[in-house]
């Protein structure tokens, strides 16, 4: 057993001074979130294979509560943040205790933690099919939930780090490392992607609009992937693949290195899910380069959990846990090559709104965290409840089950993507697209989504497989506590102060270097990398100086670093906050003052920010994009590539990142209202083929206009240059240009058309989209020659 | 090529300084990995072993 003595940062106690102390861990915790996390992916994958369904058969379509639109967000929310939320609390709570020998120092505060979520992600699962939502993908739920699930959070990280001041055991193994990664990096993210300015009890707007809350939005959605799937099932690896190995983690030093420069590198990529867009070039380029760097460390934690089945290779044979393990690993390393490869701008061009993204997203959520959970969850429940797996053969039918599944699932998308992405960009002898109807396209790739729908099913069913032989061993045992016996000192033992940590000879070099670096990169433009590069190599030859004169007597710098929790946490949030602050607040802080932007940009009406409100609930941004890339292929067939301009004051921006249906962003005068009509109720009667879902309640349903005043006073508040004159005037300009409206379609032949109800409205705004209307006319002043 | 950055906002000049500050910890990262001890190495990826009782 470890002691604190043993900690080469503390000074050592004599013999007589310590004290043996048994441990009895709160393993009930664990036992819940294995549930919670089981039945939750059960429903997600449940509600995965419906929306699946319903983009290969629009019957299955259900509105106005069940339509792809309102549930794609649920399938999302469910499987990452209940799915794999409640697993990644299962295992942190599981190992942490153990790697640092303390219980955790509140039950009460577990309780809260668990069924907090829980009512979480039940509002969720409410909410989202009632059209709740924020519009901005996996950041959907309401303000009200936000704030839950920061109060929740709270609790989380405060019992986290209340384990970790009553450790016994001084050193915080890499595990460890990822897991306060996680939680500070989620807080940050979290918070900043939320602010939202409340108008209702459930209805709110993003505080940032247009590019803006693009790169915001990204930020959060790619480093949600690099801080929710990511950090916290890579430090679960860290700890059970060795468990379940019976080895040490093949390269302690490689773990290191790992660590620090995953957390320096995933915080900028963000903006490679906004290539070829209006997003400012440098911001592109920078997410282009942090995601090609990103290569090196997802590969090298990949090699290193690999590696250290190094001569236990025969074990994976029959062990069905370490054979999760192994493909979860093989999908990381999959995903994690595919990832940088579609951050190059070329291969993004083709790969962009299409079903790639799908196959790569779903490498990695099915593979890489489906599989990391089954081989945890194969591991702990055992244990949890002190008896065998019921069934091992079982397991190993799931594994087979899962991973055919999978391979279907993935080969099917990467196929329909790359299909669809070189239909999109075909041409022929003249230049003119070869498939100018966008339904062409989708009908092309319609048999690849019935084989994903049988590739997911597949693995859904060994999902229930797993659940059944989880159930069954539960049942047969009864449920134990771990228990460990530590050797204590009964003082504690002085540490080293935090100041020779933070003036420690590391840090002061890298300052020293970096301010150098930096301020000839600004002041001397030519020589700047030459002197660069003679900088770089005076730190490396400074460092092994270092290095040779250092005390060996005298503990490592990194090595106390790794003993004091709370100066790590810091230098941690330090990381993660220079990438994040670095990256946004150029682009947040600039106020666009190109005139051109300026005199194009027009808010909404009043009627069309009410059908924006409709488009948003409905969840179109699941399937439209607004957001026309400079490529002769897209100006072909929509119009001009988007500008900022067009989006300055949406608040949520609704870019989108996927194209089942075509971009939207030049819709405006495109077709006829009547021909929107039509295409709202039941898109097939004038788009054959289509899989849009029908809305025939848009038809009956009217918007309530007592509540767009305050709505656009809202947006007032947060920047939308609405004059208290419009705002005033909103419901009657509403009435009207709905009146408008309805008459055309009236003339068209549409025999009854309330003026007020919800289709006039969404109506209102799709023909507002690209076009321009000229300022609001003021008193009439004469013209002077 | 600075220079023609810096002129859309002199605020470009935090990614700059931010990407080098990276760039340093990573190399003095690696540097202090690759020159730990051996036993130090080995006494920490055992952490996980062995460290409580299995019941079943």
């Amino acid at each position: 057993m470890t002691a604190a003595a043993d900690f080469p940062g503390s000074l050592a106690a004599a013999p007589g001074d310590f004290e043996t102390r048994r441990i009895v861990y709160n393993d009930s915790i664990s036992r819940w979130f294995v549930g919670a996390s089981v039945v939750w992916g059960l429903v997600g994958m449940l509600v995965g294979a419906l929306v699946a369904l319903q983009l290969a058969w629009w019957h299955a379509n259900l509105p106005p509560y069940f339509t792809y639109g309102r549930l794609r967000p649920l399938h999302t929310n469910a499987v990452i943040f209940a799915f794999v939320g409640n697993m990644m609390f299962a295992g942190i709570y599981y190992s942490t205790q153990r790697l640092v020998k303390a219980r955790l120092p509140s039950d009460l505060l577990a309780k809260i933690h668990f069924w907090g979520w829980q009512a979480i992600i039940v509002s969720a699962a409410i909410t989202l099919p009632l059209g709740i939502t924020q519009g901005k993908e996996y950041a959907e739920l309401e303000w009200p939930i936000d704030l839950a699930i920061t109060a929740i959070w709270i609790v989380f990280a405060v019992q986290f780090f209340w384990t970790l001041a009553r450790r016994t055991e001084k050193h915080l193994y890499v595990a460890i490392w990822f897991y306060i990664a996680t939680i500070l990096t989620v807080a940050v993210l979290h918070v900043v992607n939320s602010l939202a300015i409340p108008v209702f009890g459930f209805k709110s707007y993003s505080l940032f609009g247009g590019a803006k809350d693009a790169l915001v939005q990204w930020w959060y959605g790619h480093n949600a992937v690099a801080f929710v799937l990511t950090t916290p099932i890579l430090g679960i690896m860290y700890y059970f693949l060795p468990k379940a190995a019976d080895r040490p983690v093949y390269s302690y030093r490689l773990s290191v290195v790992h660590f620090w420069s995953l957390i320096f590198v995933y915080i900028w990529a963000g903006p490679h899910h906004l290539l070829n867009t209006a997003l400012p070039d440098w911001a592109q380029t920078l997410g282009t380069a942090f995601s090609v760097m990103l290569w090196a460390p997802s590969w090298g934690g990949m090699l290193n959990g690999l590696l250290t089945l190094k001569g236990a290779w025969g074990k994976v044979r029959t062990d069905p846990v370490l054979k999760f393990f192994v493909a979860a690993l093989t999908f990381y390393g999959m995903a994690t090559f595919e990832g940088p490869l579609l951050s190059f701008k070329s291969v993004n061009g083709l790969a962009h709104y299409t079903d790639w993204i799908i196959a790569h997203v779903h490498a990695g959520a099915l593979g890489w965290n489906g599989l990391m959970a089954a081989g945890m969850f194969y591991w702990m429940v055992p244990r949890l409840y002190g008896r065998d797996l019921w069934s091992k053969k079982l397991a190993d039918a799931h594994f087979w089950i899962g991973t055919f599944g999978i391979l279907l699932y993935v080969i099917s998308m990467w196929t329909s993507g790359i299909t669809q992405g070189l239909m999109w960009r075909a041409t022929d002898a003249h230049g003119a697209l070869e498939y100018p109807n966008f339904v062409e396209t989708l009908n092309a790739i319609r048999p690849m989504y019935w084989m994903r729908l049988i590739g997911g099913s597949m693995y859904l069913i060994g999902m229930f497989m797993m659940a059944y032989n989880l159930a069954r061993t539960a049942l047969a045992g009864k449920a134990v506590d771990g228990e460990a016996t530590v050797v204590v000192e009964r003082v504690v033992a002085r540490e080293t102060p935090w100041a020779e940590i933070l003036f420690g000879k590391p840090v002061i070099l890298v300052t020293t270097v970096t301010i150098l670096i930096a301020t000839m990169a600004v002041v001397n433009n030519e020589a700047s990398l030459v002197l660069s590069s003679i900088v770089i190599v005076v730190a490396v030859l400074g460092t092994t100086a270092l290095h040779l004169a250092v005390d060996r007597s005298r503990p490592r710098w990194h090595r106390l670093l790794e003993g004091r929790a709370l100066l790590f946490s810091s230098l941690t949030i330090i990381a993660v906050l220079a990438g994040g602050v670095a990256e946004l607040v150029p682009t947040l802080l600039v106020t666009p003052n190109d005139p051109q932007i300026l005199a194009e940009a027009r808010p909404y009406r009043a009627l069309e920010l009410e059908g924006r409100d409709i488009y948003v609930r409905e969840g179109c941004y699941n399937c439209h994009s607004q957001m026309i890339r400079p490529f002769a292929f897209e100006t072909k067939r929509y119009g001009d590539p988007s500008t900022l301009a067009e989006s300055i004051y949406d608040h949520p921006f609704q870019w989108g990142s996927k194209r089942t249906g075509p971009d939207l962003a030049r819709e405006g005068d495109k077709y006829p209202n009547v021909w929107h009509y039509r295409h709202l109720v039941d898109a097939r009667s004038v788009s054959p083929g289509s899989n849009m879902p029908p809305f025939p309640r848009l038809v009956t349903d009217t918007v309530n206009l007592a509540r767009t005043a305050t709505k656009m006073h809202a947006l007032q508040s947060i920047g939308v240059p609405y004059d208290d004159r419009q705002i005033a005037a909103a419901r009657s300009d509403a009435e009207a240009q709905g009146a408008e409206i309805a008459k055309n379609l009236r003339d068209d032949g549409v025999a009854e058309v309330d003026a007020q109800s919800e289709i006039v409205a969404l109506i209102a705004y799709l023909q507002r989209l690209g076009k321009h209307p000229p300022p609001a006319r003021g008193p009439d002043v004469a013209l002077t020659p | 090529m600075y220079k023609d950055l810096l002129v859309q906002s002199p605020l470009l000049v935090l990614p700059i300084a931010a990407m080098f500050l990276f760039l340093a910890v990573f190399v003095a990262v690696a540097i202090r990995a690759a020159t730990r001890s051996r036993e130090d190495m080995e006494m920490a990826a055992r952490l996980p072993l062995g460290d409580d009782h299995d019941h079943r």
